[in-house]
């Protein structure tokens, strides 16, 4: 009958036992540790990224519009988390940290919450790329958190869906030529083009509010943008194909 | 005149039962390493429990999956009164990754009201004792407003 | 006057309260020295105190399968009969009860709490504690052969050529001719005794009747609440009604004048008993399966108590 851990049990029983203290002692030895997140709400710009990586969907979004723009309260539950750190890594600004804090023990729901509320002031305008000095280079395509842009280098497009854009703006700080701003959308009305009309007068004659008014001996071609209905009677009328439909250039 | 004394026993002498319901084992093994000489966890006067006749405070991991949710509901009646249930790791509190699968029937509040519960995917042992901590001092209230 | 004193030997000293409150305060050092050799804290020493007044608070819980009698008398007949066998046990000097047939009154109650666990466990109608009880059993079968041979040697040793199961006739043998411990011929004894001690109380490495998470705890499956306490308390008796047996029959003979003196060193005997082969052999070993256990005690430890035996019966 073998005892092999005879010895060593009569020299533990003289010397100090290997127990930690409780409650522990701080922040020892933890290094990386993926303990509480910490939220930095001032940093956020509503992305959409975090959301998109979380696999147990811990993280939920409420807007509420204000004055001016959108308060947006972003919630994450510790309770489905996983702590996988996932969107600390995807997140651009560095708003997401995991910080080293383990005691999450709570009583009530409202104990393993975090969350924070950011003020997101309202964006006018679309996504526009000035295409003559674009590289379509797919950078701001790659960064997108929402897929909304695409581009294709061997037939220089580069398109925007605005369905899918909240207008977060990381494109425009990954742009290398910075070709990307958020502009107002202009008008929309017909467009003269002055090199290839012959004042023939059709448009006036087929313009049924009568906005357009052209003198043959002056040369000069007018529209009343008020009354214009935008029909495109007169585009459609034009023989030399001197009038479109697009934004109006002021 | 016991009763002073059978309540501060209350909280100085709880007995675990562990319910692993569908559980990875990631949490079952950081709950069993806080008995471990580094944690300790029997100082306070914490042992596993073999039945949950003689269990005060019921640990459950694992997000409920359906087949492990009737013995569950069986295994929590037979403990007798004052218990405590505590949900150790995010799964039974959410599901977890798993919400929403067509077999997990998560959380666990649907089946018994949960006293405290353990945050982490796994939690620290360090965190599972101060949950076990409060939890016993919950049981020494509960005691108490039971016989009042 | 006999009355009174009969009384107080019964419910204070060194009846129900003495023994209950030492039984349980060796319970602690067991657990404390277990952890200690561990390498941990472990609990502090009143930890079985506050485990037995939890359990009062708790409630108790009566299976729908169980016999209601047999379930909830069965840890009261255990409780009764270990406060009884500590009446029979002297400290040195001091007897409470004394006959002529003390050994064989001891050896009968004491498979009693034995026999409580059995039909106790067999009253809850759980399949688990059918399992425990056949177990307890084949236990109790397992150690009670060396232990009627270590009892029939002390006996003999006493006597001369008689067999003196008078514990008082023990006692005062042992103050003349010096304790029992010290006679050679009965050392083998003496190991064989410590070997049953762990065994009658039921801690590891022989603790496959009760207390064991394969079978969900065995016969004690069942309880909950003040049954379930006093199953604990009898445990913690047991321990003290062993080591008390133990340092009756092997120290006996030490007199040290004062009799608050006396029961000094015998507490402390007893707590070193109880540290050496209850808590050592509890830290180093794992659990024994039942064929092992049965083979161990009637090969080995009988072995050593035959030879002791022999010894003594050829007058040595």
């Amino acid at each position: 009958m073998m005892f092999p851990f005879l010895k060593t049990a009569i020299h533990n029983a003289f010397t100090k036992p290997s127990t930690e203290a409780f409650p522990c002692p701080e922040g020892e030895g933890l290094g990386h540790y993926r303990g509480r997140i910490f939220f930095n709400p001032e940093s956020c710009v509503d992305c959409g990224m975090c959301i998109r990586v979380c696999s147990p969907a811990a993280i939920t979004v409420e807007r509420e519009e204000v004055e001016g723009g959108v308060n947006i309260t972003r919630t994450f539950d510790l309770t489905s988390c996983t702590f996988c750190a996932t969107c600390e890594d995807f997140c651009e600004e560095g708003s997401i940290k995991m910080t080293t804090d383990y005691h999450m023990v709570g009583t009530k729901h409202e104990d393993l919450i975090v969350s924070g509320t950011t003020f997101k002031k309202k964006v006018l305008g679309n996504l526009v790329c000035d295409q003559d000095n674009c590289i379509y280079c797919g950078l701001c395509a790659r960064n997108c958190p929402q897929n909304a842009i695409t581009v294709d280098r061997t037939t220089k497009t580069w398109t925007v869906d605005h369905e899918k854009c909240v207008k977060c703006g990381i494109c425009i700080g990954k742009c290398p030529k910075k070709v990307l701003k958020f502009e107002e959308p202009k008008e929309e009305g017909v467009v003269f083009d002055a090199e290839k009309c012959v004042y023939c007068t059709l448009c006036a004659k087929k313009c049924p509010v009568g906005a357009i008014e052209v003198d043959r001996a002056t040369k000069t071609w007018t529209i009343n943008r008020e009354n214009c209905i935008k029909c495109g009677a007169c585009v459609k009328g034009c023989p030399k194909q001197a009038l479109s439909m697009g934004p109006i250039e002021d | 005149m016991f009763n002073k004394l059978i309540n501060d026993s209350a909280a100085k002498s709880p007995w675990l039962y562990h319910i692993n319901s569908g559980s990875c084992n990631g949490c079952d093994i950081e709950l069993v390493a806080c008995l471990t000489p580094r944690y300790d966890a029997e100082r306070f006067g914490f042992k596993l429990a073999g039945t949950p006749r003689h269990a005060d405070i019921v640990v459950v991991s694992g997000p409920i999956t359906s087949q492990s949710r009737e013995r569950l509901i069986r295994t929590l009646a037979q403990v007798p009164e004052p218990k405590c249930v505590v949900s150790l790791g995010s799964c039974p509190k959410s599901g977890n990754v798993f919400k929403g699968s067509y077999s997990v029937e998560a959380p666990l509040d649907n089946y018994c009201h949960v006293d405290v519960s353990v945050a982490g995917c796994t939690p620290k042992p360090e965190a599972i004792m101060e949950g076990l901590y409060k939890a016993a001092l919950i049981l020494k209230e509960k005691r108490e407003a039971m016989h009042k | 006057m006999i009355i009174i004193r009969s009384l107080f030997y019964i419910l204070i000293f060194p009846g129900v309260l003495f023994t209950a409150a030492f039984g349980l305060f060796l319970a602690g050092v067991d657990r404390k020295v277990v952890a200690r050799m561990q390498h941990r804290i472990g609990p502090p020493l009143r930890q079985p105190m506050y485990d037995f007044f939890k359990l009062l608070g708790k409630e108790t819980i009566i299976p729908h399968a169980a016999n209601k009698i047999a379930f909830l008398a069965a840890p009261v007949i255990g409780f009764v009969s270990l406060a009884l066998i500590m009446l029979f046990i002297p400290i040195f000097n001091f007897t409470a009860f004394s006959g002529s047939a003390d050994l064989i009154v001891i050896l009968y109650l004491i498979t009693i709490p034995g026999v409580a666990l059995i039909v106790g466990g067999s009253s809850s109608g759980s399949p688990y504690a059918g399992i425990g009880i056949s177990r307890e059993m084949v236990t109790m079968m397992a150690y009670e052969l060396p232990f009627v041979l270590i009892l029939l040697a002390v006996a003999r040793k006493a006597g001369g050529d008689t067999l003196a199961f008078s514990m008082e006739t023990i006692s005062k043998w042992q103050a003349a001719n010096g304790s029992m411990i010290a006679q050679w011929s009965m050392i083998p004894a003496a190991i064989a005794m410590l070997l049953v001690i762990p065994a009658e109380v039921g801690t590891q490495p022989f603790d496959v009747a009760e207390a064991e998470t394969e079978i969900c705890e065995g016969p004690l499956i069942e309880y909950s609440g003040a049954p379930l306490g006093l199953f604990k308390l009898n445990t913690a008796m047991k321990m003290l009604v062993m080591s008390g047996l133990f340092t009756s029959l092997f120290f006996g003979g030490i007199r040290t004048g004062f009799y608050i003196l006396d029961v000094i060193v015998f507490m402390l005997i007893c707590v070193a008993v109880t540290i050496v082969c209850m808590s050592t052999i509890h830290a180093v070993t794992a659990r024994l399966k039942i064929e092992h256990l049965f083979k161990f005690f009637w090969t080995f430890v009988s072995g050593l108590a035959l030879v002791s035996l022999i010894l003594v019966w050829c007058g040595l």
